[in-house]
């Protein structure tokens, strides 16, 4: 965190402020013009856009640490500053961020009740979810955390659809349960840490092993809720359902890589000793998440639904790769995040502009409207196989760079996640097949308009990301590296030396693969060997976890 | 400058070609896309060409290859991915075939699809699918060749929908793509374990390792068998054969094109072109069972007994391919590299004639069943005589082509001590000319069945025909045995060259009397089968009813009818996932997980209504009684309680003043 700000000037507050200051702006617009209300969002978070642009061509590669760092007191007395930075996991999440919040707002014309207050609504919400990846300080994360939940209750509860407020309620119930453990484990981390909230004072402190398991599991939890991660997954698809595009679109593209960016930011270089622990439960529920969903996906008559459980199986790969914790994985995990947000935010964009013309979500009242609308259907199927991870488009270097990460410390748990890639294809086709393809038999949708304008303004732009990024991933890929290196690092360095101490598996020089192997089968006969002394010792020391033995047991977590 | 250096531009061109037609082939060149995509085809036929030519003068050259690459991304310190080429001898050939074959199907299709639905697409999808193809057997590492591989999967899904409006059809293009998926998911781990073991996606240092025993042996293993996976799938292996026949649905040129002559060879392609690879891994050397080999075998002669009872004269088509496809991969599993990559070489030729040849009569009877047909002969002489060279080249008749190929491969098997895949390998051959000639007779012999009026077809669709029957017939002899065999000297990359001298059971065998016999049993069995097809399909000597009265032969045909009920197997496999397994996930999604998570949040609002009610009724009755026992004190309150806000504000000042100075004067 050593890092000037460039140019001298507080980008990343102003990141943050602008949309605050928009929404005040906007709060000025004259009732009953709804239009301009809109136009005006649209520009302050294009303008967001244009800081954000500014922030990727700034950023320094090949760092891994905060750059752009401001710091400022806030509370001293509890040790919570205002300090803010970025790193190679959040600099695209902000840019995915101010990204989407244009393109949602473009895409929000459809909006008719309320235009001022939804695009209040919408500008706070992407202050908020700005300030969750740049904030640089526990507490203040936390209460752009918590923040967040307003505006979006707001948006699903009033401009959603007919379930609307038991999605909101259902919805805010989930989230805010999830971070009252959040908000426990923070202070528990700050407290402990001696009352320094910064995350340069809290990565800095070596926590006990039960501290660390306690913490761990109270930040990740919250953060599995709003993953989501099976089996805490069920308010999603109620939200998604209910919430109007744009709600559905950033909740998608967005909320959801606050769990996971959480997990990477936090869960794992903090409590480095319980991560290591910990991590064959949540591998197993990544996995469990991504073959799950997709089956549940499978069924699905409601097309958002539909898409909601494509967004649990697609995270479930997203947390495999974070939790095989290797830098390959996390690079892998990282850029899936990114990819999930494009291909995910522009199906719900384009189901979105499906209910507009039709008014139903049923796939069933659908059916050979590629001929009546053939612009939108080709597009669809641009994104559908984006999001079915075909080669040439975003979603494949992330998958396989997480197998990559994740084959060389849990092979089983990759080869039956690369099972999840084949139900994908499944689920993603038929829905097009049943939306598009056949023939058009509903009298109802022979009057369907095409894509419009507007429509491609939205789309285009995710389009031209997902062929770029599927063909040049190097730009994204290098700066994201070195800041998930940090994290295996820490992680490393964390367990150096205690029972749980893992060292990142050679992922590419095994030009001794024999090697690698061998590790694994002599890591394995150590293993039996303590256990069988453990044994015939008498000693109750329940599978290597305890905290007796302090010293390094030379197990390594790469035989996995 | 060396002219192979240039074959990066053979996608390339075919990509902006379908950028071209794609964006521009309604607007400026109103409908005829081809004029955006022909172009790009001849030109790459023509740089193939002069490939070829390069590589005939230069048998150093021919071995060794050119390569270029350059670094796409890079990953931490040692990961690289790259992009980049390697054309040899054998790349040269696949170019050449791909692009003549999609050079001839373009043309054909100007006839064809004239009048179409989404004519556009359908150029831009072609020139596209080129692309695709060329970036896999151009490329030098597997991971680009994996790109090459899905662009394939991608537009093989969109051509066989083409017609989309029809549900079996978009039903098809599913099938596809999803069983080619699953595949591709064997690939995928396959190219991961290949990263792991080796470091590299280069073909030629992975072959090289393999070689050298530097490639771990169970990882080896592994890593062949899951790529072998990858290869049942895109090039319609048993088990996983069964989505080709389905994708017969795809207009006759992409049948032709993708599903005959190109795509479906991809996988071929990839176990020829990493074959020392699996031959180390799969010990073909040394056993004479091998899953390459069995798979091989095995889809080869089932294929061909399916070909029997089709009626519909693409079927035929479709499952000799899947046929010969099995005759192309046990041919690498016996260790004949040349005669299997020689075969793929003159199938794709005579296969996509007898494709194209399909589909002018179909476009001319508009029927695909054979039993609307017949006749034809007199009434369509080019795409008959068309026909009859395609079909003697595919039974392997002196001196068609395939007779070079499939000789070669069957003498090899024999020599190689793989007896029992020579056997198999004669009887496909008999089973072959079977079909072969049942088609012919139901189609072109006897009388016209069908209602129409059919007529020959345009030249831009019997062009073709002619121009592809030409090296369907001659074009065997430059893979004549022995010392004649100027393919295997010009196609032969060095690695495989050095596999063969390694392992001796793998040396050419010499051309003595044996290889005569050997030819000479094969050719006979292939005229007994056309003898039989002539028999029972057009003198008709056999009694008609056979099939139903002889109980054996009606349940054998029932069993082929129904594709030994594969289709059913795997239906039966989906549908049972979509169905309970589905509904069961979605069942306990809503009912369980859903209903806990529900329960919990009653629970903690039932928790919180019984805190409210202790709240009210026992705490606050509490107060309140013990308000009860101060009646007194509640007078006066009461007295206070006037509900007048004013007052009640001032008596809040009042109380908030004291307890301020009562702070004050506590902390001092």
């Amino acid at each position: 965190m050593s890092e000037a700000i460039p140019g001298g000037f507080p980008l990343l507050s102003i990141l943050i402020f602008l949309p605050v200051f928009g929404a005040l702006a906007v709060a000025f617009v004259p009732k009953g013009r709804g239009d301009v209300a809109r136009a005006l969002g649209t520009a302050i978070s294009a303008s967001t856009l244009g800081l954000a642009v500014w922030l990727l061509i700034h950023f320094e590669n090949g760092v891994g640490a905060m750059q752009f760092v401001e710091a400022h007191e806030w509370i001293p007395s509890l040790g919570v500053g205002y300090r803010l930075g970025v790193d190679g996991i959040s600099v695209f999440l902000v840019a995915l961020t101010t990204l989407m919040f244009p393109l949602a707002l473009v895409a929000s014309g459809h909006v008719t009740k309320r235009v001022k207050h939804y695009t209040i609504f919408m500008l706070l919400l992407e202050a908020t979810v700005l300030g969750v990846f740049l904030a640089n300080d526990l507490f203040l994360f936390f209460v752009f955390w918590e923040a967040m939940l307003v505006p979006m209750y707001f948006l699903i509860g009033y401009w959603g659809s007919a379930g609307r407020v038991r999605a909101a309620v259902k919805f805010f119930i989930f989230t805010a349960a999830g971070s009252a453990f959040l908000l426990a484990a923070i202070i528990g981390a700050g407290v402990i840490a001696g009352g320094d909230f910064s995350y340069a004072g809290i990565f800095g402190h070596d926590y006990t092993l039960w501290a660390q398991r306690l913490l761990f599991w109270a930040f990740t939890i919250s953060f599995l809720v709003k993953v989501p991660t099976f089996p805490l997954h069920t308010w999603l698809p109620d939200a998604h359902t209910e919430a109007p595009t744009a709600g559905s679109v950033i909740l998608a593209a967005l909320l959801l890589k606050m769990g996971t960016y959480g997990l990477i930011r936090f869960s794992l270089p903090l409590f480095p000793r319980a991560a290591v622990e910990a991590v064959p439960v949540l591998l197993t529920l990544s996995v469990i998440g991504i073959i799950y969903a997709a089956l549940v996906a499978i069924r699905q008559k409601d097309f958002k639904r539909l898409v909601a459980y494509t967004s649990v199986s697609h995270l479930g790969f997203i947390t495999l790769g974070i939790f095989a914790i290797t830098t390959t994985g996390l690079t892998g995990g990282v850029a899936q995040m990114i990819n999930h947000g494009l291909t995910t935010g522009a199906l719900f964009f384009l189901v979105g502009m499906l209910y507009e013309r039709r008014h139903t979500r049923l796939i069933d009242d659908y059916g050979g409207i590629r001929r009546q609308v053939p612009i939108l259907g080709g597009v669809f199927l641009f994104v559908v196989f984006a999001s079915a991870g075909l080669p040439g488009l975003n979603g494949f270097i992330g998958e396989m760079l997480t197998l990559f990460g994740t084959i060389v410390v849990h092979r089983w748990w990759a080869i039956t996640a690369a099972i999840g890639v084949i139900l994908a294809a499944i689920y993603l086709l038929w829905m097009y097949q049943r939306l598009f393809l056949g023939p058009l038999d509903k009298p109802e949708n022979e009057k369907m308009r095409d894509m419009t304008a507007t429509d491609l303004v939205v789309l285009v732009p995710l389009m031209i990301l997902m062929l770029v990024l599927g063909i040049y991933p190097k730009p994204m890929l290098e700066r994201i590296e070195p800041s998930v290196h940090e994290v295996v690092v820490a992680v490393e360095a964390g367990t150096a030396g205690t029972d749980q101490a893992y060292v990142e598996p050679e992922q590419t020089s095994p030009s001794n693969p024999v090697a690698v192997v061998e590790a694994a089968e002599h890591a394995e006969a150590e293993q039996h060997a303590k256990e069988a002394a453990a044994e015939s010792g008498g000693h109750a020391e329940s599978g290597g976890h305890g905290d007796s033995a302090g010293s390094g047991s030379g197990h390594t977590e790469g035989g996995r | 400058m060396q002219i192979l250096e240039l074959f990066w531009l053979l996608p390339v061109v075919n990509i902006i070609a379908c950028l071209l037609a794609f964006f521009f082939g309604k607007t400026v060149s109103r409908g005829k896309a081809q004029v955006w995509t022909l172009p790009a085809i001849a030109f790459s036929w023509v740089m193939s060409i002069l490939g070829a030519v390069a590589v005939i003068g230069d048998s150093h050259l021919a071995h060794e290859g050119i390569t270029k690459t350059y670094k796409w991304f890079e990953f931490g310190p040692d990961m690289f991915f790259q992009m980049g080429i390697h054309i040899d001898g054998f790349a040269v050939v696949m170019c050449l075939v791909v692009t003549t074959i999609s050079m001839m199907v373009q043309i054909y299709s100007i006839g064809y699809m004239r009048g179409e639905p989404r004519y556009v697409e359908f150029y831009a999808v072609l020139a596209v699918f080129t692309a695709g193809m060329l970036i896999l057997v151009t490329a030098d590492n597997l991971f680009l060749g994996i790109f090459g591989w899905e662009i394939m999967g991608l537009t093989s899904y969109l051509l066989i929908g083409h017609y989309y409006e029809k549900r079996e059809n978009s039903n098809a293009a599913i099938k596809a793509f999803i069983t080619t998926k699953t595949g591709d998911v064997g690939l995928i781990i396959g190219a991961v374990v290949v990263y792991w073991a080796t470091e590299t996606f280069n073909f030629g240092a992975v072959n090289a390792k393999a070689l050298e025993g530097e490639f771990h042996a169970p990882l080896l293993l592994v890593a062949c068998i899951a790529l072998f996976i990858g290869v049942i799938g895109k090039s319609a292996q048993f088990p996983l054969h069964t989505w080709l026949p389905d994708a017969m649905a795809g207009p006759t040129p992409v049948s032709a094109l993708i599903h005959a002559a190109t795509m479906v060879v991809a996988g071929v392609y990839l176990v020829a072109r990493m074959w020392p690879t699996f031959v180390t891994a799969m010990n073909v050397h040394i056993a004479n069972v091998n899953l390459i080999a069995l798979i091989g075998a095995i889809t080869a002669i089932i294929a061909a007994l399916l070909a029997l009872v089709q009626f519909d004269l693409k079927k035929v088509l479709a499952y000799s391919t899947v046929s010969q496809l099995g005759y192309m991969i046990f041919a690498l599993g016996i260790g004949a590299w040349g005669a299997g990559v020689f075969h793929l070489f003159t199938h794709a030729f005579f296969k996509a004639l007898l494709f194209l040849g399909a589909g002018s009569v179909i476009h001319s009877v508009h029927s695909n069943d054979m039993r609307d047909m017949g006749g034809l002969r007199r009434i369509m002489p080019r795409t008959y005589w068309t026909w009859i060279v395609g079909t003697l080249a595919l039974c392997g008749v002196f001196p068609m082509a395939g007779f070079f190929s499939k000789d070669e491969i069957l003498a090899s098997a024999y020599h190689n001590g793989y007896k029992w895949v020579w056997a198999i390998g004669l009887a496909v051959a008999f089973l072959t000319a079977f079909y072969m000639f049942r088609a012919t007779h139901l189609t072109f012999h006897k009388n016209y069945r069908g209602h129409g009026h059919p007529h020959e077809s345009e030249g831009l669709i019997t062009g073709p025909l002619i121009f592809l029957a030409i090296p369907s017939a001659i074009i065997g002899f430059i893979g004549a045995p022995g010392s004649f065999n100027l393919f295997e000297k010009w196609a032969t990359p060095a690695a495989v060259e050095e596999t063969i001298a390694k392992y001796p059971v793998l040396h050419p065998h010499p051309v003595d009397t044996t290889t005569f016999v050997l030819a000479g049993i094969s050719v006979a069995l292939a005229l007994l089968g056309v003898l039989v097809a002539t028999v029972v399909f057009y003198w008709e000597k056999t009694p008609g009813d056979i099939v139903e009265r002889v109980a054996p032969i009606r349940y054998l045909h029932r069993f082929l009818a129904n594709k030994y009920f594969l289709d059913h197997l795997y239906g039966g496999i989906v549908y049972g996932i979509r169905k309970p397994i589905a509904d069961a996930c979605y069942w306990f999604n809503q009912n369980v997980i859903d209903q806990v998570l529900n329960l919990t949040a009653a629970g903690t609002l039932e928790l919180g209504k019984g805190t409210y009610l202790f709240d009210q009724n026992v705490l606050d009755g509490f107060y309140n009684g013990s308000a009860v026992g101060t009646d007194r004190i509640g007078g006066f309150f009461r007295k206070i309680q006037t509900g007048n806000i004013q007052q009640y504000a001032a008596v809040f000042f009042a109380a908030m003043a004291l307890l301020a100075l009562a702070l004050v004067f506590a902390v001092r």
